[in-house]
């Protein structure tokens, strides 16, 4: 069987009493990007800096190749990474920030200067990292990602401080390295993108995994909202109940109902002669999904 | 570790760190010596070079701008962030404690050799101004030579402590305090056995104490090398066991 490009096995990681990563097991296959969703503080960061060796599991263990990330040979000729976007020297010019890099790891000037033009800094090689927007320290992150070509990266939140040609850019730039068989494990709380770019999704909770699944089949399982808006919500809001539709926030004439599809929601409409002035299934999305599993999941707990 | 080296001295030469803290180290080492020789009487000034006040004073002044360089390696990585691409470039701890420690030794040695050479042109000039007769003999290259190298350990073990303390302003204040105050405390406490502390070996390395017995120069470098390496040791059990957070 094909060694996992990334593996973790019971993975937990406790801070005292408090447990950020909590038996947590999965695999990535290779030629894939994987989404690693979850809310603020579900764990994402700390599983990626255990998968990097930056911090020790309390139990359990983190593979990449077959190997913890330490025991990788050149692991930035393997592996790109980018965590934080302020993981720089202020009065370091970015093209000495990618020479030190290259050094460390063999890696030669004109792939410098390559990288430096693929993320468009090409002209402000020479400025001190300290004057960057967010968005040229994220596109600086990334070049030291790709630096060494590697098969494999690992990043954390790379849209962030990206304006919308920027997001646009790294999102055809993903699925194209993953396109030439790289692999691509990108954790994100921006869902929609993330919908646009991941083959697989791979959501936590409070260090918990709640699912690992293919992106279609994620949203495939789950009923669509239906927005329907009428001049008596109201009274439509009753019916809809008493058909075993649940209900979310909606403007003053339109509601938003989920657990019902829209020709019953047509006919629980006709039960109460209501006229109709819009009947929409709305389109899957993973944040639906994702919320639905959360909530899901917070009610279990509550149950429990 | 070649690569790793290489690395290491661009992050150096990279950011002005080194050029500040040797322009730093200079100036004090040679307004050290202006003054303590403008104040001297003339035929106090017809000495060896490194048996006078001011090489003394060099000494420690210089000691403390070589551990804040060292210092700076490390404490600059985790201020800054920048320990994570560091890591994950050279995930192998020990390696990076090894590079840092010899690289801050060749840059501390470096910003030694500066401020002396200057410090000592500037003493041969005012003292031949003041009519005294300048003397630079043997023992004083010996002198330089060790001042040199005590610079350099002194940076060595900056980096160390640096891994070790990470917080930048607590490892700065904390070296201070040590050079400037500790060490001679326990030159007045401990008596003869105050010539083990690292300043006073640091002292006998550059032949430059004015009281009290020091250490050979051959047997300083020993006990200086020793603290390096048990300061080494040290930062990469400190590095292993920790866990690195991105700021």
């Amino acid at each position: 069987m094909e060694t996992p490009v990334i593996e973790a096995r019971r993975l937990t990681k406790a801070y005292g009493p408090r447990v950020a990563v909590d038996d947590l097991s999965f695999e990535i296959r290779a030629g894939r990007v994987t989404g690693f969703l979850g809310p603020n503080g579900a764990g994402k960061t700390t599983t990626l800096r255990m998968l990097l060796g930056l911090a020790a599991p309390t139990s359990g263990m983190a593979r990449i190749w077959g190997r913890p990330y330490v025991e990788l040979d050149h692991p930035s000729r393997l592996v790109g990474v980018m965590l934080d976007a302020s993981s720089f020297h202020p009065r370091r010019s970015a093209r000495d920030h990618l020479r030190w890099v290259g050094a460390a790891t063999g890696i030669a000037r004109p792939r410098i200067e390559e990288v430096l033009g693929e993320v468009d800094l090409t002209g402000a090689g020479q400025r001190r990292v300290g004057e960057f927007s967010l968005g040229m320290r994220q596109r600086l992150g990334l070049a030291t990602a790709v630096l060494g070509d590697p098969q494999l990266l690992i990043l954390d939140e790379p849209a962030n401080g990206l304006d919308p040609a920027g997001i646009r850019w790294l999102r055809g730039w993903l699925r194209s390295f993953a396109r030439r068989g790289g692999t691509v494990f990108v954790s994100s709380h921006q869902l929609g993108e993330l919908a646009q770019m991941a083959d697989d999704v791979l959501v936590l909770r409070e260090g918990r995994l709640l699912t690992h699944t293919t992106v279609e089949d994620l949203t495939a399982g789950t009923a669509p909202a239906v927005r329907v808006r009428s001049a008596e919500p109201e009274r439509l809001a009753t019916l809809l109940l008493a058909a075993g539709g649940r209900l979310e926030t909606g403007d003053a004439a339109a509601l938003r109902v989920r657990g019902l599809r829209p020709e019953q929601v047509g006919a629980a409409a006709l039960t109460g002669g209501i006229v109709l002035h819009e009947l929409v299934a709305e389109r899957h999305s993973l944040e639906d999904v994702f919320l639905d599993l959360t909530e899901k999941e917070e009610d279990g707990a509550h149950v429990a | 570790m070649p690569m790793l080296l290489k690395a290491e001295f661009i992050k150096m030469a990279s950011t002005k760190t080194v050029l500040g803290l040797m322009v730093g180290a200079t100036a004090v080492a040679g307004l050290g010596a202006a003054s303590t020789i403008m104040s001297a009487r003339t035929e106090d000034l017809g000495r060896a070079v490194h048996d006078q006040p001011f090489f003394m004073l060099a000494s420690i002044n210089v000691a403390m701008f070589a551990i804040v360089l060292g210092l700076r390696t490390f404490t600059d990585e985790f201020r800054y962030g920048s320990i994570v691409p560091t890591l994950l470039v050279a995930p192998d701890r020990r390696k990076v404690v090894a590079a840092k420690v010899a690289t801050s030794a060749a840059a501390g040695a470096a910003l030694a050799a500066v401020a002396y050479v200057v410090m000592l042109a500037l003493a041969l000039a005012l003292i031949g101004a003041k009519g005294a007769e300048s003397t630079f003999v043997a023992r004083d290259v010996a002198a330089l030579g060790g001042a040199v190298l005590a610079g350099g350990l002194w940076a060595a073990i900056g980096a160390a402590v640096g891994a070790i303390v990470r917080h930048q302003v607590a490892g700065v204040v904390g070296a201070l305090v040590w050079v400037l105050l500790l060490e001679n405390l326990g030159a007045g406490l401990l008596g003869d056995a105050a010539r083990f502390l690292p300043g006073q070996a640091a002292h006998g390395l550059a032949q430059a104490s004015q009281a009290g017995t020091i250490l050979t120069p051959a047997a300083a470098a020993g006990l200086l090398v020793a603290y390096t390496v048990v300061a080494a040791g040290a930062a990469m059990l400190r590095m292993a066991r920790t866990d690195v957070a991105p700021t």
